[in-house]
């Protein structure tokens, strides 16, 4: 949620001392949020590379070698990190990693199609991603592998908010601490199916064959699932059903456009669904298009931290 | 009957109708009006708790206006119009939330809108200068998406603009150029919003339209553009400036840009050279269309006279003509209330 532009407060006499109407009412009045000025929009960018040139994996669906993007925030404020876009000249997969709190953010790499957006329809995440930069830098790094078949330029930015609380009057810059100082218990994450492979690939659902996939969190985290994207290269069918309780979410299968979206516009659950950890939720497939179809769900939510 | 000393709310015959009403004491607000949103249908009754029609809606209806005596316009190669008038009538204020456009031609038009008491001065005010229509409206479609489909996409403007019809705000003045210098160009250029019939409605409903309009006084919708016509050369690089005036501050919503070909882009303020991105980002992931804009998650707040750069550096290797607009809010300071916040008492929380 952004800051108000407008705050509502008490006015005060000429030597500090609230004001107050004749029934001892506070007599109140706008007045522009100090806190507001130090708060900017920001395009995060790897400040040693405005694009990274990805070597040619070997086919389509095929993962090339890996490359790097070091996000790096400097020392002028924290970054509360709200959105991904990109551009490239094909499709790839993505890793993100931030070694200040030791998290990945998915479980295996992500097909780019479904998790970077553009100016004009912002990937956004689940919830954003807050940065605390403390006294030093914070850093984000991502590994990216071509998987178009074709060398490939990626441009990658992260958008979010700078908040410059170190250049701030004290107590504004004390306020903003108390709001951001503490450490975070959910954060943003991607979930892709167990049977994707751990550089990104999966295996293809054949011509009007059918496959499985396992939706599981793992045991350290409950996972809230907000949004469901895909990349395909066919139409498909799919019911999603829960291993522990063998309940269907829908009771006939559903076409995959009317179940999962892209980055750009994504399907959003009408209410959060509550993966707990260690639970799974199996997406059984059905393809219509009749030939080999590459299938990459990736469920997009947050994770919800246990602290004793 | 209902009693005139108050909010008609406490009809006993809407009270009536209420009882019949699906879930009537949940979820229901008593606010009859939400800034930024649309008016409630069914809201509960303050005194009564019932849940009863909300009066306020009865006397607000959508409504779009148009260019005067014609909604299209011809326009000349590279015409400039004379000023055309944007007339509501008098039967209630207008409210404006979205603008649409249809041009014959691509490359679009230039949009200004003055208000006709301040003419002789030649300052629009809605926008510093002339701004590409596409980035303050929709109707050109974009990308995949056509243009016979744009009304779907409207182009909400930060904040709504008040046009009040008994002040004499009722006519907004507008002047087009087309953009394409070799042919004619018909255009239509439409506002949308919705009119508040304040003197159809019973006065306690009147009243309190009125005093919904007073508490937006301060604030309005306001387009930057660069101080300067922005044309890069092939592979060649500018620095335009966008300064912000000093009558207000203001706060930055969305950004849209239209332009000939791809660019790259590094905002800088001017004046504390604080960086909005470390390094260019292409114009794609910076800026978007008055279709699907660029919205910013925090909007960003600047104090008058602040002034950023725009470093543009053009990726397409041809001339490439640049509309860039700033999506933003004016909010008009009382002076007495900037002493207000005293050090020690900064109230900002979100």
């Amino acid at each position: 949620m952004s800051f108000a532009s407008f705050v509502r407060v008490q006015k005060r006499d000429k030597i500090g001392n609230p004001v107050f109407d004749g029934q001892g009412n506070p007599i109140e009045g706008l007045a522009i949020n100090p806190i507001k000025p130090h708060v900017r929009s920001y395009w995060l960018a790897d400040p040693n590379q405005v694009s990274v040139v990805l070597p040619a994996s070997a086919g389509a669906n095929q993962v090339g070698a890996v490359r790097e993007l070091n996000f790096l925030i400097d020392s002028q404020g924290h970054f509360d990190w709200a959105s991904i876009v990109g551009i490239s000249t094909g499709a790839f997969v993505i890793e993100f990693f931030d070694p200040g709190s030791q998290r990945r953010l998915q479980n295996r790499p992500i097909n780019s199609d479904t998790i970077v957006g553009n100016a004009q329809r912002q990937f956004r995440l689940p919830e954003p991603y807050f940065f605390n930069i403390g006294d030093a830098q914070r850093q984000l790094k991502c590994y990216l592998r071509d998987l178009s078949g074709a060398e490939n330029t990626v441009r990658l930015n992260l958008v979010g908010r700078r908040i410059y609380h170190k250049e701030a009057p004290p107590d504004v810059a004390l306020d903003l601490e108390r709001m951001f100082g503490f450490g975070s218990r959910t954060y943003s994450y991607f979930l892709t199916p167990n049977e994707t492979r751990m550089e990104g690939t999966v295996t293809p659902v054949t011509g009007n064959g059918t496959r499985s996939f396992t939706f599981e969190s793992d045991a350290s985290a409950d996972t809230e699932i907000q949004k469901l994207m895909m990349s395909a290269t066919g139409a498909f069918t799919f019911t999603l059903r829960e291993r522990a309780t063998n309940r269907l979410l829908m009771p006939n299968p559903v076409h995959s456009q009317n179940g999962w979206g892209d980055a750009e516009f994504p399907f959003i659950f009408p209410d959060t669904y509550l993966l707990e950890r260690q639970k799974q939720v199996i997406m059984d497939v059905v393809d219509l298009s009749g030939s080999t179809n590459y299938i990459y769900p990736v469920m997009a939510g947050r994770r919800l931290q246990l602290i004793p | 009957m209902v009693d005139q000393t108050r909010l008609p709310y406490a009809d006993p015959a809407n009270w009536a109708r209420a009882r019949n009403t699906p879930g009537a004491r949940r979820d229901f607000s008593t606010h009859d009006y939400i800034p930024g949103q649309a008016i409630p249908t069914w809201i509960k009754d303050p005194e009564s708790g019932l849940i009863v029609v909300n009066e306020l809606k009865k006397y607000v209806k959508p409504f779009w206006l148009t260019t005067e005596d014609s909604e299209v316009i011809t326009l000349q190669a590279g015409e400039v119009t004379d000023f055309i008038p944007m007339t509501v009538d008098g039967k209630g204020h207008f409210e404006i939330f979205d603008a649409f456009f249809k041009s014959q031609r691509s490359e679009g038009f230039t949009v200004e809108l003055f208000d006709p008491g301040n003419l002789g001065r030649e300052r629009p005010i809605l926008m510093n200068r002339e701004v590409h229509v596409a980035t303050i409206a929709s109707g050109g479609g974009t990308g995949s998406f056509g243009a016979a489909t744009a009304a779907g996409r409207p182009f909400r403007w930060p904040q709504s603009f008040f046009m009040n019809v008994v002040s004499g705000t009722g006519t907004l003045m507008a002047r087009f150029r087309n953009l394409n210098t070799t042919q004619t160009n018909q255009i239509r250029f439409v506002l949308a919003g919705r009119r508040w019939y304040h003197l159809k409605a019973p006065w306690p409903i009147a009243n309190r339209m009125e005093e919904i309009f007073q508490e937006q006084a301060r604030t309005f919708p306001y387009f930057f553009t660069t101080d300067q016509h922005v044309e890069l050369d092939a592979d060649g690089s500018l620095s335009p400036i966008m300064r912000f005036g000093d009558d207000a501050y203001v706060e930055w919503c969305k950004g849209m840009a239209v332009s000939d070909g791809a660019f790259q882009v590094r905002i800088v303020e001017t004046a504390t050279q604080k960086r909005l991105m470390e390094l260019p980002v292409h114009s794609s992931l910076a800026f978007g269309t008055g279709e699907f804009p660029m919205l910013n998650w925090e909007e960003s707040l600047f104090e008058p006279n602040y002034q950023l750069t725009f470093e543009l550096d053009d990726l397409s290797s041809d001339t490439n003509v640049v509309w860039l607009t700033l999506g933003c809010r004016k909010i008009k300071v009382d002076p007495k209330e900037l002493e207000l916040i005293r050090p020690g008492t900064s109230p900002g929380r979100p």
